[in-house]
């Protein structure tokens, strides 16, 4: 399956939940390749950690930029069981050369931070994206959501991204965990943690199950 | 939901699509100066002497005994992915720099 985690928000864990997810699927034996196209390359640099220690399993990655995006999807695809393509947060190339080759596309958007212009662009792009697309499913994640159950934010969040006709709200939602930073900046995956937090732990086990569904 | 609208009109093709990205595709201009290695030949290798600290060497090494690479086979496929990514990226760089000046 071709997954896009992407949108035009920075900050919102785009590369967090890419690099996650593809250790998750390889864990289950899947062969995995993470398609970089972010010029931060936090998803390269993240495998670069991961192979400087040597963590196995090893996540095939590459940062691919311009005109040869779509193509080289194309060409993953034939050879792997899963592509991971973790792009920037704004409107570039590689995101709609992405949106018009992948199965599904998850926005990740902060709870605390939904911002109705990005998103509404984001929901224009996947509209015109399912008109060369028409396998195209767009779900919106919300992350970095508090901890505390006092706060309503959440459910703030979920009635207000129900109204973007051409995207649904994934089930999951992805708190605000420090094993997720910490996981990171390990070149790891929160299932990876020699200290787990559960929590994150099945909050990435249940993303995982929900995007790979078939 | 404001009525903001980033599309004045449906984009013909993927290729327009892709385009009209805030963040386009860059196209070189025809007057461009072309790249360095516009004219390079395909068939044609050029050696370059790789200097490894002692311990990468070693490991580089091991790396070919333990797997179906040799060592020149594995610094070459690492090696070229890493050029072509990295010069395609100072190339784009570099013409949106120019651009702005």
């Amino acid at each position: 399956m071709i997954v896009l985690i992407g949108g035009e928000k920075c900050g919102s864990s785009k590369s967090t939940l890419a690099t996650n997810l593809a250790v998750a699927r390889a864990l289950l034996g899947h062969d995995v390749f993470l398609l970089d196209t972010d010029t931060q390359g936090s998803a390269s640099l993240w495998t670069q950690l991961r192979d400087a220690a040597d963590i196995k399993p090893h996540i095939a990655c590459m940062q691919k930029f311009g005109q040869g995006v779509q193509a080289a999807i194309r060409d993953l695809a034939t050879r792997y069981d899963d592509i991971i393509i973790d792009a920037g947060g704004r409107d570039s190339a590689e995101l709609r050369a992405s949106l018009v080759v992948c199965q599904r596309v998850y926005t990740p958007v902060q709870s605390s931070q939904f911002d109705l212009w990005s998103l509404e662009k984001m929901d224009e792009l996947v509209a015109t994206a399912k008109g060369f697309n028409a396998l195209l499913e767009a779900y919106i994640v919300v992350t970095r959501a508090p901890t505390n159950i006092m706060m309503q934010e959440v459910g703030e969040a979920r009635a207000f991204l129900q109204d973007f006709a051409h995207y649904t709200l994934a089930h999951t939602v992805i708190y605000e965990r420090a094993a997720w930073r910490k996981a990171s900046r390990q070149g790891r995956a929160v299932i990876e943690l020699d200290r787990q937090d559960y929590k994150a732990s099945n909050e990435l086990k249940l993303l995982c199950e929900e995007i790979f569904r078939e | 939901m404001s009525e903001h609208h980033s599309f004045s009109r449906r984009p013909r093709n993927v290729e327009e699509f892709i385009q009209e990205a805030n963040v386009p595709v860059p196209v070189r201009p025809a007057d461009a100066e072309p790249l360095p290695w516009a004219q390079a030949r395909e068939d044609v290798t050029k050696p370059y002497q790789l200097r490894l600290p002692e311990k990468h060497y070693l490991m580089l090494k091991y790396i070919a005994d333990k797997t179906p690479y040799s060592m020149h086979a594995f610094c070459l496929d690492t090696l070229l992915k890493a050029i072509e990514t990295k010069a395609l990226e100072i190339s784009r760089v570099n013409h949106f720099t120019h651009k702005a000046d």
